[in-house]
């Protein structure tokens, strides 16, 4: 097992293709609600869970796999800020990708319901990826002359997809005796714009000598949604509402606006009304592998929209052609010309050629959801304290990306919980997050972000204070952050009381099973820890089956022993009060009030079941 | 304890590692620049050898046998017709008066009947002395029918018949021609031949050509009238159309027909800045003449000369023995007649290196050729049997055929063209171009080398910079023992243009283009030959390097 540990480790580290949209804080922080939107097995420690429209949970993420600001910006002697192209050449890969990524949940709605959780959620969502070739920034950075020169500059790949879309999702997530837990959301997805790339092949060769510009491209574009745009003011290129068309414009949701815009019609046909539908599927499971080790791995958008309205397929087909410059020489010198006979004929003759080869159509396509994957396994320190391992995978543009984090998780009782993260994706090693969440009673606002250097890094607030452009030189690539306000109800407010008791009560087989495995003599459960002492000063045995349980009783053979026995005690105290009443609980913390001190260090748990 | 440690350890690394990747160093964007390099084509063309010589010799390429190029310049044709070497009349008269009476008395009354024999000779003359035997008269269908027209007038108080018998006026059937006219006292008569597939036989008379016997019997039949010594017969020939004769036969003698002087011009030296040292190996001139005359003839030059762009004159020598060159007045080989009367004969008469001067006519670039031909008829003195029919003529159809062979040195061409080319404009008004370089490609398939020059001008055209001096941008292909070229080559030159420069041709209003060509070894006067499969790639290129934007 640890082999395959170090393996899978060491190849995420050296393969040194960690690219994604991905929110490994999210992902360690078991006390949000939203935690299920990437691990849909993770059993929330709320009875009811409620998100404020729209700011329940807000995410916002850019990715740049390419560069960042210091590696294609340098400074000259006058302070001047210079391309480096060398830089951006040593840092970029033959393809690069800039993803933007952000969704809202417009309604949230959680509820437990014995070892089961239900929740609704409508979110927002929109993904943008930009694809980009190194040869297109170098082309843009220094033009054709200096290192393209005499080699075919590849945008192989070059393209954009773009996606808006709402899901209405009903998750259900599964306990099952605190030690496996797997859950699902199916999804309704509603589509409202999408442009993509399916074909993308483009070179620009320039002669060593002659300059001769010579182009190859097969491009293929689909999009759903978009105004019709124009060659020629003629000719249909891409999209398909036509501005133009009244009638079109109000059915789309939309009407002409003033100076020849677009304003606001018939929203609703727009929010609602187009024919765009698609399914989707996340699901997962935590298991634990013992009480130190746990498991878990979640596959999320599974599923397609089908573009049926206002559809467009624009196709260039296989096509070449070289501009080698113009025939009669003295047409450039002579008679007055200027370079805008170049710039025309080269133009017109490129302008032509492709018309010839374009055809454009309006089929109904569909397209995959991005799906990603998570998989991490996470060492249970003690009771407040978490070290994961989460790898990161997904498929963009059919390539795989993937990241990697190492987190550090720690809870203040039930009013704080924070993470710290360091993590590689996106070809960046310039990634450390935090993530926080506060709880003042029902109210809990969150705020995390995967990379807390970006934050800062474009002076947004500064430059709009001082009409400045200033950024800051460093490396990093990637900003994320994830931040909401929620409501959640059911939980234990600072009282050692379990708030799984009904949970416990229904567990109690499996714990008097688990005392019969550990009775049965289990090396492992004596070694680690096979028992734990109640504040009651009853004896429990360390059931595998229980890491919560069993980082409970983990600390008995520390110097705090008496502390964490008293952890424990109220951890068991939990798991030995099946079916009893909060006010039960209460009862056995005013019994023993040193544990309600430490009682605050028992909040998990999603991940970490409760139950021995 | 452990916990807050490793918490607190964490939240120390955090911070140190958000502290340390985070550079104090910031880029304000405001002060970006830009430096780009654009390499852009400028003009790709290929030239193949018409499109190399169209401009100059349009229609003048050639292609021998083997694939190789000539310059033809063809020379209008001219020609001699029939009308032009015998100057025949085409209407005559004459009048035969007869006074048969003469010998009698005069006499109130006479009422008897006598008759006079006569015989009148026509005699025709010609220019050149020209002595004609025949002349055939066929079935006219063009125009009017040869007639002849004879009118007669009687003086007499008496009846007058009149018997004419023109022996020089013969039928197909050998028979000749008479007629009878019965005339009234003091009335007029007529008789009138269409002399169409008649003969006039001109060798009756005495001196056996040129001549027209008419024999006249007069009869006059007495009235009772009286008769005075002084009453006379008149007959009155006419004949026209005599000009529209089959054939003539006869002796037409030596003449010389001169045709009025014409030139041609070489275009292809017309663009010559200088003289150039010139020399196609293998130039000639060829004359095509047909000859549907009967009778031997000659082409002649009476002038032949040439003028360079200075307008002095060359002149043209030959001699068809090739041993002692003269300028003209010369002539050519004879042309024999054709060996049957309706046929033709035809001659091909070349100048060459070998019987004339023409190398040297063409090394000096000429640019004008001037010639006064002239046919030169029996140029052998006689008696000579000649005939001409109506159609016959001489046609003389001359080209001067240079063959691209040879080699030429110090050829300038150029020109001073308007520029407009401002190379900070390219991309917007931010545009500051630091350095540019000018490349050619030059993919030579020819046996020429070029050396090019490219100065700026100002406004008043005012050298402002040299860009390139005498740069040598076009090596000749590889050539075969032969002179042609095997292998193009393949030759890059870059012209480099500094800050300074730049500038420069951000002013520059006007550019001189010029070019310096010589063929390959033209030092070692190695002849090149120029074959129609000749390509000349020629790319030129622009590389900028500065702020674009």
């Amino acid at each position: 097992m640890k082999k395959i540990i170090l393996y899978v480790v060491l190849v995420f580290i050296f393969s040194n293709k960690y690219k994604g949209q991905q929110d490994f804080i999210l992902y360690h922080m078991p006390s949000i609600p939203q935690i299920t939107q990437v691990d849909p097995a993770s059993f929330p420690d709320s009875k009811l869970d409620i998100g404020l429209p729209i700011i329940s949970s807000v995410y916002g993420s850019a990715f740049n796999t390419g560069f960042a600001f210091s590696d294609i910006l340098t400074q000259d002697a006058n302070g001047n800020v210079m391309p480096d192209v060398n830089g951006a050449m040593s840092k970029m890969r033959a393809n690069n990708f800039l993803v933007l990524n952000a969704n809202t949940d417009l309604l949230f709605v959680g509820f437990k319901k014995g070892n089961n959780f239900y929740s609704f959620n409508v979110t927002e969502k929109v993904d943008f990826t930009f694809n980009y070739p190194k040869d297109l920034i170098i082309m843009a950075l220094e033009g054709n002359g200096n290192n393209l020169l005499g080699k075919r500059a590849s945008f192989d790949g070059l393209g954009m997809d773009f996606t808006h879309w709402r899901e209405y999702a009903v998750h259900w997530v599964h306990d099952v005796d605190h030690k496996f837990s797997y859950g699902a959301r199916l999804k309704y997805l509603y589509g409202m714009e999408n442009f993509n790339t399916q074909v993308s092949y483009m070179g620009i060769n320039t002669d060593q000598n002659t300059h001769a510009l010579s182009f190859d491209m097969n491009f293929e574009f689909q999009s759903a949604g978009l105004p019709l745009v124009l060659f020629d003011d003629t000719s249909s290129a891409i999209g398909a509402i036509n501005t133009d068309d009244d009638d079109m414009l109000l059915q789309s949701g939309f009407s002409s606006g003033p100076n020849g815009g677009i304003g606001i019609g018939n929203l609703s046909n727009y929010m609602f009304g187009r024919q765009n539908n698609g399914v989707g599927l996340d699901f997962g499971f935590n298991y634990h592998v013992n009480d130190k080790l746990l498991l878990e791995a979640s596959v999320l958008d599974l599923g397609f929209i089908s573009w049926n309205q206002y559809t467009s397929n624009s196709n260039l087909s296989e096509w070449d052609y070289t501009y080698s410059g113009i025939e009669d020489a003295i047409t450039v010198f002579g008679n007055g010309s200027s370079v805008q006979v170049l710039k025309d004929v080269l133009e017109d003759s490129i302008e032509m050629s492709i018309k010839e080869n374009f055809t454009y159509s309006t089929p109904s396509y569909r397209t995959a959801l991005r799906t990603k994957i998570y998989a991490s396994m996470e060492y249970i320190v003690d009771h407040n304290n978490y070290i994961s391992l989460t790898g990161y995978s997904s498929f963009v543009r059919n390539r795989w990306r993937r990241g990697l984090g190492l987190a550090y998780n720690f809870h203040l009782g039930n009013f704080l919980s924070a993470t710290a993260s360091y993590s590689i994706y996106n070809r960046s090693y310039s990634n450390v997050g935090i993530g926080v969440s506060i709880n003042a009673g029902p109210l809990e606002i969150y705020f995390l972000t995967d990379n807390v250097l970006a934050l800062g890094t474009l002076n947004l607030i500064e430059n709009n204070k001082n009409q400045t452009m200033l950024v800051d030189d460093s490396k990093v690539k990637n900003g994320q952050v994830h931040f909401g306000v929620n409501l959640t109800f059911g939980r234990d407010k600072g009282e050692p009381k379990h708030k799984d008791d009904e949970e416990e009560q229904r567990a109690e087989p499996v714990n008097d099973e688990s005392k019969e495995k550990e009775s049965s003599g289990s090396p492992q459960d004596n070694t680690q820890k096979t028992v734990t002492k109640y504040p009651t000063g009853d004896k429990d045995s360390g059931s595998n089956k229980s890491s919560k349980s069993n980082l409970d009783s983990a600390p008995a053979n520390s110097k705090q022993k008496s502390k964490k026995e008293t952890t424990k005690s109220s951890k068991s105290d939990l798991n030995s009060a099946p079916g009893k009443s909060k006010k039960d609980d209460k009862k056995k913390i005013d019994n023993t009030p040193k544990i309600l001190e430490s009682e605050p260090q028992e909040r998990t748990y999603r991940k970490v079941p409760k139950k021995i | 304890m452990k916990s807050k440690i490793l918490f607190f350890v964490c939240i120390y690394l955090l911070s140190y590692a958000t502290k340390s990747c985070k550079k104090s160093e910031q880029y304000d964007l405001s002060t970006i620049q830009t430096f780009h390099h654009l390499a852009i084509p400028l003009v790709s063309a290929e030239i193949d050898v018409q499109d190399m010589l169209d401009r100059d010799t349009a229609g003048l390429i050639s292609t021998g046998g083997g694939g190789e190029l000539l310059l033809a310049y063809a020379i209008p044709s001219f020609s001699v017709t029939s009308q032009e070497v015998l100057q025949l009349d085409n209407s005559i008269a004459f009048t035969v008066n007869s006074a048969p009476a003469s010998g009698l008395p005069s006499s109130p009354s006479y009422s008897g009947s006598f008759s006079v024999l006569d015989t009148s000779l026509y005699t025709f003359t010609f220019p050149s002395n020209e002595e004609i035997t025949a002349i055939e008269y066929g079935q006219v269908t063009v125009g009017n029918n040869p007639l002849m027209i004879i009118s007669i007038s009687n003086e007499f108080n008496h009846d007058l018949e009149l018997v004419i018998n023109i022996p020089s006026l013969e039928q197909s059937s050998g028979n000749n021609w008479s007629d009878t006219v019965s005339v009234s006292p003091n009335s007029l008569g007529q008789t009138t031949l269409d002399m169409s597939n008649y003969i006039m036989d001109l060798t009756k008379g005495s001196q056996g050509f040129n001549e027209l016997v008419i024999q006249f019997k007069i009869t006059l039949t007495g009235t009772g009238q009286s008769i005075n010594p002084t009453d006379k017969v008149g007959v009155d020939f006419q004949m026209t159309d005599i000009g529209a004769f089959d054939v003539v036969y006869g002796d037409f003698k030596n003449q010389q027909i001169s045709i009025a002087e014409d030139s041609t011009s070489f275009n292809i030296f017309q663009a010559s800045e200088s003289a150039i040292d010139f020399k196609l190996t293998n130039p000639s001139i060829k004359f095509n003449i047909v000859n549907s005359f009967g009778f031997k003839s000659q082409l002649a030059m009476t002038e032949f000369y040439s003028k360079d762009s200075s307008g002095t004159i060359f002149n043209v020598t030959y001699d068809s023995a090739a041993t002692n060159l003269q300028p003209a007045t010369f002539y050519f080989e004879s042309i024999n007649k054709p060996s049957i009367q309706g046929g033709s004969s035809t001659k091909d008469i070349v100048m060459n290196s070998t019987n004339s001067n023409i190398v040297d006519l063409i090394d000096n670039t000429p640019q004008q050729l001037n010639y006064a031909p002239s046919f030169v008829i029996n140029p052998n003195l006689g008696p000579n049997t000649n005939y001409i029919t109506s159609t016959s003529q001489m046609t003389i159809n001359s080209e001067i055929t240079l063959p691209l062979e040879g080699y030429a040195g110090g050829w300038k061409m150029g020109d001073t063209i308007p520029f407009d080319f401002k190379v900070d404009d390219l991309f917007s008004g931010e545009t500051s171009v630091e350095e540019a370089t000018i490349k050619f490609v030059t993919t030579n398939g020819w046996p020429v080398e070029v050396a090019f020059t490219l100065l700026l001008l100002d406004d008043n055209k005012n050298t402002l910079s040299s860009i390139a001096n005498d740069e040598l941008i076009l090596q000749s292909g590889v050539l075969d023992a032969n002179g042609k070229v095997t292998d193009p080559f393949i030759k890059v030159t870059e012209l480099y243009c500094d800050s300074t420069c730049v500038d420069e041709l951000n002013d520059t209003k006007f550019v001189v283009l010029s070019v310096d060509a010589n063929t390959t070894n033209y030092s070692s006067q190695q002849p090149v030959k120029i074959y129609e499969d000749y390509k000349l790639g020629v790319a030129m290129s622009l590389l900028i390097s500065g702020r674009m934007f």
